[in-house]
């Protein structure tokens, strides 16, 4: 299992990014597979970056069960953003917006996604099938 | 040691064997054409002797036919003056040195009343004066002599047999006798010559090419004109006395028979144990000259030469064989060395040193391969004797990790009117971290099922870590979710090693048949109805136990009725794989949980256990399979 | 991500190579601004080598095909490999944006 604190978070969404797709768990995944998991960790992460005003960012990546597990977790404020309803894709071009598009990705392209908010932390948990 | 031995002295004796065949092959023909020149020299050497021989004689013969025929004419003139004749034959004898007498021999009554007629000077012998006197009377008749007889009726010259003499002390004589005749071709009177022949034995003598050889002057009926020899004394006949001899060969008899015909030539002859050739020729008045030479002065000197060779040569090889012998087995002493070293290093010894060479040869190849296949053996040996060591430790390893998992299973499985409990599990060769678990208390039975991350040792200790947190947390009757939350906390706070735990902990209220239940990452469990129907259980995922300390677990809770069961597993079930790669997978299972959806848990237990094992088809089992089934009876 | 515009005529041809995540969308902007500034837009953008693209550059493709539409011109995104595509088609871009 990987595990992995970041704090402080200055300038670091990448190396975040890199944490994960480096990890032993993650190279041996077909590319396919790669590119969702680096696009839904970018998305995640960004959010925490954004929005969670947190200074610290706990990773945690393992794989059982053919599936491949990656939990964030971080000290701000609660956010849970499968809260938001997902933006309406249908919608003409003047109406749409950007908002709420990396969630709704990783929705897509994750086989789960879980919250938990407890004790001033908020978890984030992606799961993918890889078996 | 023999070996060694045997090896030099083997190889010594090839090449000495070799060069002893060389030497005597060379030697023959070496020997054989240095024959053949020597016996081309001798033999030239003797026909040039025989040659010279022959002139020599033949000069000296003709000497005395000129002095004779020279005076012919003065005797034709003073036929008148019979007194003068005496002077005629006083200058013969006088000119000529080996004259020792010379007459003229008239025929019967030539001269009025004279019956016998003869002129003869001589030389006196003791004085050397020369005196002359009438040579014929009563008492010498010379006409029925043969040297006048003979001339006087060929008419020609004529050279007598040797005689000897009788008169003048007992010499070796001759006459040559040569014929007078008048206008009318009548012999009328004979001319002689005697001459004495101890000359040609002088000649003789000083001519003998080797000490053995015989030079020997015959007339031309074989009488022996030299000296003393081994064919006969002087004045005997060759021919009788080979006649006479008991040594004799048919190869004699052809020299005999050649000679007689007075032919000139070279031939061998063989008697006895002598062997030699004989050169031979005839001379102006049918005598002939021999010389002999026997092989054994021919080649006395060759063979000396030859035993001379074949004296050093053995001597040579001898040392030879002394010197190889030794040299060879010095230099292969370092085989039997290495054969020492090979002994050594096949106990074990891997350090035991080599012979030193430092020769550039195939010794010191061999001692260079000897050296790396030694080191390499070392190195092969002492990695093997890692691995060894690596694999020991990893079997016990894995034997402890096996006991310990077996010693983390109860086996006492509950039975009661109201349920049912059946576990089994079977371990593939590589030790995962399956686990389960069950304790029943008053009416509630607490189970769980889970699966360690990681093999070996780590995982069983802390599958027994996580199995002693489930017993300990089942003893305090908390809400499910908070006693995973305990659980998880045990686990993750001394978790260095990254390790965590699906794991399934389930509460069912006996009575009620209400089914408390979290999961923390593992599979969702088996529900099968009294009606048959299978479904899974519905799970919220969460986390596994060990990822997050103080994670917010989420409990959920279901109601089983009469006759329902929920069956635990692990993937070591679903993930079953075939040679082909297919897996056992989730529909399988629940077809079976459906069909037997009467049995006993211990029966349905040994039942997918069966179908699971014959699915492998032989293959070794990929994973640990964990089965944990419990169900209200009807 | 390296951003090559070409104009041929009246048409525009951008190609664009390599990745557009967080740390270097302000980059992406900037470069094509001048897609955006010009009158009747004619835009055609091989993305043959565009690697990836989250949420924020697909932002940027939004910017650009209101920007295009307002003007009354086209915009074409051409030859997308088949992740980029998904993700087009998740979000229902796909269907705002023309993509051949």
């Amino acid at each position: 299992m990987l595990v992995k604190r970041f704090e402080p978070l200055e300038g670091r969404n990448i190396e975040i990014i890199e944490t994960v797709m480096n990890s032993a768990e993650v190279t041996p995944l077909p590319e396919d597979v790669q590119f969702k998991v680096r696009l839904c960790v970018e998305e995640v992460e960004e959010n925490i970056l954004c929005y969670s005003g947190s200074t610290w960012i706990e990773l945690r990546v393992y794989v059982q069960n053919g599936r491949l597990v990656i939990s964030f977790c971080d000290g701000g404020v609660e956010f849970n953003p499968l809260d938001k309803e997902d933006p309406d894709i249908s919608a003409p071009l003047e109406k749409r917006s950007i908002g709420g598009l990396g969630i709704l990705l990783c929705k897509k392209m994750m086989d789960s996604l879980s919250y938990k908010y407890e004790d001033g932390r908020n978890y984030l948990t992606l799961e993918k099938k890889i078996a | 040691m023999k070996h060694g031995h045997s090896f030099s002295a083997k190889l010594t004796l090839n090449v000495l064997a070799l060069s002893s065949v060389l030497f005597l092959v060379s030697l023959g023909i070496v020997s054989y054409w240095s024959n053949s020149l020597i016996f081309e020299e001798a033999s030239k050497g003797a026909r040039n002797l025989v040659d010279k021989n022959i002139s020599e004689i033949n000069g000296i013969l003709s000497s005395i036919e000129v002095s004779v025929s020279s005076n012919a004419w003065n005797v034709k003139e003073h036929l008148s003056d019979p007194d003068f004749l005496y002077h005629v034959t006083d200058r013969i004898v006088s000119e000529n040195e080996n004259i020792i007498g010379s007459a003229i021999a008239f025929v019967s009554n030539y001269y009025e009343g004279k019956h016998f007629f003869s002129p003869y000077s001589y030389r006196e012998q003791e004085t050397g004066r020369i005196l002359s006197k009438q040579l014929g009377n009563e008492d010498y008749d010379y006409f029925y002599m043969e040297w006048f007889s003979a001339p006087f009726e060929s008419g020609k010259p004529y050279w007598g047999e040797p005689y000897f003499d009788k008169g003048g002390g007992e010499q070796l004589m001759c006459t040559y006798s040569y014929p007078l005749t008048d206008s009318q071709g009548r012999v009328f009177a004979i001319m002689t010559a005697d001459i004495a022949l101890n000359w040609i034995s002088d000649i003789q003598a000083a001519m003998k090419p080797y000490p053995n050889s015989t030079v020997v002057l015959l007339s031309s009926i074989g009488t022996i004109l030299s000296s003393k020899s081994i064919v006969g004394n002087l004045g005997e006949n060759i021919y009788s006395n080979f006649e006479n001899s008991t040594v004799r060969s048919r190869n004699v008899d052809k020299i005999l028979n050649s000679v007689l015909n007075h032919e000139k030539g070279l031939m061998q002859y063989s008697v006895g144990s002598d062997h030699g050739f004989v050169v031979f020729g005839p001379l102006s008045n049918s005598w002939v000259a021999t010389v002999s030479c026997t092989y054994s002065d021919i080649f006395a000197g060759a063979s000396r030469i030859l035993f001379l060779i074949i004296g050093i040569g053995i001597l040579g090889i001898i040392l030879l064989f002394l010197l190889c012998y030794r040299v060879i087995r010095r230099l292969t002493q370092p085989l039997s060395e290495f054969a020492n070293s090979a002994t050594e290093i096949a106990k074990g010894n891997f350090e035991s040193s080599l012979p030193e060479i430092k020769s550039n040869d195939e010794i010191g190849l061999l001692r260079d391969s000897f050296a790396n296949m030694q080191s390499s053996l070392k190195n092969y040996i002492d990695e093997l004797k890692i691995t060894t060591a690596a694999n020991e430790r990893f079997e016990s390893e894995l034997s402890i990790a096996n006991k310990i998992q077996a010693a983390m299973l109860p086996r006492d499985f509950p039975v009661s009117d109201k349920f049912d409990l059946f576990a089994c599990q079977k371990s593939s060769k590589e030790v995962g971290g399956d686990l389960y678990d069950f304790i029943v208390k008053d009416n509630v039975c607490y189970f769980a099922i889970g699966d360690v991350s990681g093999k070996g040792v780590p995982a069983s200790l802390v599958m027994a870590a996580t199995k002693a947190a489930f017993r300990f947390v089942a003893t305090l009757n908390l809400p499910l979710d908070q006693m995973i939350f305990r659980i998880n906390n045990s686990l993750s706070e001394n978790n260095e090693r990254g390790m965590f735990v699906t794991f399934f902990l389930g509460r069912l209220n006996l009575d009620t048949g209400l089914l408390e239940y979290c999961n923390a990452g593992h599979n969702p469990p088996m529900v099968t109805r009294a009606d048959g129907t299978v479904c899974k259980l519905e799970v919220i995922p969460n986390l596994a136990l060990g990822v997050w300390s103080d994670f917010p677990f989420k409990a959920q809770s279901a109601v089983l009725g009469k006759g329902d069961r929920v069956t635990l597993y692990t993937d070591g079930i679903t993930e079953a794989e075939k040679a082909d790669g297919s897996l056992y997978g989730e529909e399988r299972l629940i077809e079976l949980l459906s069909k037997n959806r009467d049995m006993t848990q211990e029966a349905l237990c040994s039942c997918i256990m069966d179908s699971v094992n014959d699915y492998f088809e032989g293959r070794p089992q990929n994973d640990d399979i964990t089965l944990l089934s419990l169900g209200l009876k009807r | 991500m390296t951003v090559n515009i070409e104009n041929a005529g009246s048409k525009t041809f951008v190609t664009l190579t390599g990745r557009i995540d967080t740390t270097n969308a302000a980059q992406f902007q900037a470069d094509i601004n001048p897609l955006l500034n010009a009158d009747n837009p004619d835009i055609e953008i091989d993305c043959t080598d565009m690697e990836y693209t989250s949420s924020q550059g697909l932002r940027i493709f939004l910017i650009l095909q209101k920007s295009v539409t307002m003007k009354g011109g086209s915009l074409v995104l051409k030859n997308m490999k088949p992740a980029v595509k998904e993700v087009f088609d998740i979000t229902g871009f796909s269907s705002i944006i023309r993509i051949v």
